[in-house]
């Protein structure tokens, strides 16, 4: 998935439940394992991290002493596609690690 | 009357979520070893689906269970002829590839990546070579319909539907699914026991309980094809069969077995049955019709004279059949017929039952507006969103009659136990189904209270198991301790 | 050098031989005893089931057709040689052990072949594994040598083999029969001392348990913690 904030590579199930032309995005997927290479990124990797809308840090978000923003694994903020007016599906031409 | 005693099982499919708690607990016991990790003794399923390994419903393909010839019953895959033959090469064994090659992922590397222009990502990698693989199917992939294409329309049990019933099983806004967790039915007349060429697998006598025995295994892999539900796995790295266990060590320290205590959604029963090991044969030769009943027929009454005389004569303890007095399971499957062997037709005679779960269709879109359909008591019902004949595919060897029944039931519970908690479906109408589903106020509230309030010591009714006497019975422990100490001594490994 | 040649077949055809039956039995009875688990075929059907079937069917009915000839010829020498007095009864038995020891070889040929192509098989090849291919490869190629090189054997083994064979078991070794054979037949009985001897310690010992109680017993199993309250499938 793609547009002009960046690229989220993952894994796509085909399902009955889902009308032909639609396509769901639960969470961010884990940008630490099992997430290839794009073309669409010169060959970088492109994963759950990389949302295609960005999170903007506010101040109190880091309140609380969390780990939130400070240990990297962790992502915190909305799925890789929230409130993007467009997001453009591409099957990944080749797998590349 | 030859009275045994059986563990037995009662899966309430209404209940299910799906949330695989059962398979991980499970497997955390008992099957994260090496050689094991592509098993799963307790798996979920999606149906429609093809199961886990796919498609363990065709027996056209794994031959699996038992089939009539010649008025006798016979192992589909092999027998004491077929043996010589199919001992070199198992021409009907699932390879891994019918189950999934088992993953991790190379964490490992998220540590030890050179620092590059790019973030590391944990490649997954294979639980067999170790080396990277790229996963093309899992265990569980065909869960809620993922992949339907692939995996819903390829079901055994969509065999006999319209094609208008199978469009409705997958179209958008009218498709529909239910959860079908698997467990070994340790079952009556189980194929994998007859079909092992060494002997290795045998039915407790005192519980019923199918094991393998891991000594006298030589992996002949006779009993992974015999399995028609395909609940034996090898072990591919010490060369062994491995099953379900039902958590026998659990059961013996009065404990449920592990997917039983840790069901989320309390879907799971367990108690003892009687049933008469003389006539076995001859039900597990009934034709397909009569099986259910004839299986029902086997179980026996704890409460009647006769079976209780039997019960003593062969030795089973009255604190057995007191607990099978108290089955939840006897209730379900004998006296309310609300649970359904799965696929009796494979003729093992499963011990694990299901409630049929209930997906009813209560209104319609006519013109754009939502009618209520519900004015034929039990239109919905005949009408269910998973065809009747599906269900009966499934649990009632093809016969909707059986399937009916229990939805009946089930929905008549609901209609009447509505009527006295809300009050807004009327209590005469409710009754008038209770009647016309075969059951009686009483036995409604019984169902009710066993389906929705049940606590655990009333799902699980474990017996005891007498095992540690039967061992002082034969040898003072102290001696097995001190000469060998207790148990299996030599751990699990490959070759010598 | 004669002198050193006669030593070494003492050492080879008379010692030898006593050496490898007492490792064969006492091995194989400890290990049942002590390390019951370990028996086992080590099947890895499961990894691989295409190539399983035109490798280990064919190695295994070649191997069960060539080893009970060896049998034959040993336990009744006469009646074969009566057999082969005619020429065609003796070229129908040479041409037979010849195809099936082909066979043996195109099956142990595949074995090895499947093996080593899949990846997966080779995290379950151990190293007695590959030794034991090693020998295996060795006595077959040699066996099916000497039946192209050495033809009749099913003559000559019925006059010199099977009296060497039984005087072993009289303890009386007689090396008269030995010296003077071809080396390629030396180094057939040789190989088949040492796959005798290694038996024990690899993956053949699954001979031992071949399963024939199956063909008489009832279809069902049923184990009591106590005696069985009745006698019941
Ligand atoms: S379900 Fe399969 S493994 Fe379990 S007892 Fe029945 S035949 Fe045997
Ligand atoms: S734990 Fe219970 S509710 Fe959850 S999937 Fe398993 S059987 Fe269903």
């Amino acid at each position: 998935m793609h547009n002009d904030h960046g690229v989220v590579v993952t894994r796509a199930v085909v399902s009955a439940r889902i009308p032909p032309g639609v396509c769901i995005q639960y969470h961010s997927p884990e940008r630490t394992f099992s997430v290839p290479k794009s073309p669409l990124r010169n060959d970088r990797r492109a994963g759950g991290h990389n949302s295609l809308t960005r999170t903007r840090l506010k101040p109190n978000f880091l309140a609380g002493g969390y780990g939130q923003f400070t240990f990297h694994f962790n992502y915190w903020g909305p799925i890789g596609c929230n409130r993007d007016t467009h997001i453009l599906v591409r099957k990944l031409p080749v797998l590349k690690w | 009357m030859n009275v045994r005693s059986q563990i037995s099982m009662v899966f309430h499919l209404d209940k299910c979520i799906g949330c695989h708690t059962c398979s991980i607990a499970c497997k955390n016991i008992w099957t994260d070893r090496r050689g094991t990790e592509y098993m799963w003794w307790n798996n979920v399923e999606t149906k429609p689906g093809t199961g886990y390994p796919a498609k363990w419903e065709d027996q056209e393909k794994f031959k699996g269970g038992w089939e009539k010839q010649n008025g006798k019953i016979r192992l589909k895959s092999t027998g004491k002829g077929r043996i010589v033959t199919n001992i070199f090469h198992n021409p009907h064994m699932p390879s891994m590839d019918d189950y999934y090659e088992p993953w991790t992922y190379d964490y490992q590397h998220l540590f030890n990546a050179p620092e590059g222009p790019d973030q590391p990502t944990a490649k997954p990698i294979s639980m067999v070579t170790g080396d990277y693989i790229d996963i093309e199917s899992g265990p569980n992939w065909d869960d809620d319909l993922g992949g339907s294409p692939v995996y819903g329309k390829n079901d055994p049990n969509l065999e006999g539907l319209t094609e208008e019933q199978k469009l409705q099983l997958f179209s958008i806004e009218q498709l529909v699914f239910f959860y079908f967790p698997r467990i070994c039915n340790h079952c009556m007349n189980p194929a994998c026991v007859a079909s092992c060429p060494s002997g290795a697998l045998y039915k407790r006598g005192e519980d019923g309980i199918v094991l393998v025995d891991q000594k006298r295994c030589r992996a002949w892999r006779s009993c992974i094809a015999a399995c028609p539900y395909k609940k034996v796995f090898f072990n591919w790295f010490t060369g062994k069969s491995e099953k379900c266990i039902l958590c026998y060590p659990r059961l013996e320290t009065g404990q449920a077995p592990a997917c039983f205590h840790s069901c989320v959604g309390r879907i799971r029963y367990l108690g003892v049955v009687l049933y008469d090991a003389d006539r076995l044969e001859a039900v597990a030769n009934l034709p397909k019709e009569q099986l259910i009943d004839g299986q029902r027929d086997l179980i026996l009454d704890p409460t009647d004279e006769h079976v209780l005389e039997g019960a003593r004569k062969n030795g089973i303890p009255d604190s057995v059949v007191k607990a099978a007095q108290e089955s939840p399971v006897y209730q379900f499957v004998k006296v309310w017929k609300l649970a359904l062997p799965p696929h009796i037709e494979f003729r093992t005679l499963p011990m694990l039952f299901y409630v049929p779960p209930m997906a009813p269709v209560m209104a319609n879109r006519k013109n754009g507006a939502l009618n209520s359909v519900s004015d034929n008591l039990f239109h919905d019902i005949d009408d269910a969103r998973v065809p009747m004949r599906f269900l009966a595919n499934l649990f009632g060897a093809g016969q909707e009659g059986k399937v009916a029944y229990a939805l009946r039931k089930q929905k008549a519970v609901r209609w009447y136990r509505r009527a006295v908690t809300v009050g807004d479906v009327d209590l005469e109408t409710a009754e008038r189904m209770l009647r016309e589903a075969d059951c009686t106020i009483k036995e409604a509230m019984a169902i009710y209270e066993l389906t929705s309030l049940c606590t655990f010591e009333q799902r699980f009714v474990i017996p005891p198991m007498y095992r540690e006497k039967a061992l002082e019975a034969l040898r003072d422990p102290h001696e097995v301790k001190q000469s060998a100490g207790f148990g299996f001594l030599s751990g699990p490994r490959r070759g010598m | 050098m004669a002198f050193l040649f006669s030593y070494l077949d003492m050492v080879l055809f008379a010692a030898l031989p006593y050496l490898v039956l007492f490792t064969f039995l006492l091995v194989s009875i400890q290990r049942y005893r002590l390390q019951t688990f370990s028996f086992s075929s080590l099947s890895s059907q499961l990894l691989e089931n295409r190539r399983h079937f035109w490798a280990l069917v064919p190695f295994h009915y070649g191997i069960l057709v060539v080893f009970a000839g060896h049998l034959m010829a040993f336990l009744i020498p006469r009646s074969i040689l009566f057999w082969n007095s005619h020429p065609l009864r003796l070229y129908v038995l040479e041409v037979t052990g010849l195809a099936f020891g082909i066979l043996t070889l195109v099956g142990l040929l595949g074995m090895v072949a499947r093996r080593l192509g899949n990846s997966k098989l080779r995290v379950v090849t151990s190293r007695a594994d590959a030794v034991l291919y090693v020998l295996l490869l060795l006595q077959v190629v040699s066996g099916v040598a000497v039946a192209v090189f050495q033809p009749w054997g099913s003559s000559w083994f019925a006059t010199s083999l099977a009296p060497y064979l039984w005087s072993l078991f009289r303890f009386q070794p007689d090396l008269t029969y030995i010296t003077g054979l071809p080396i390629l037949i030396k180094l057939h009985i040789l190989n088949a001392f040492i796959v005798v001897g290694l038996f024990p310690f690899t993956r053949l010992v699954h001979i031992l348990v071949v399963p024939n109680p199956y063909l008489w017993r009832k279809p069902q199993v049923v184990r009591w913690y106590g005696p069985a309250p009745r006698d019941i499938a």
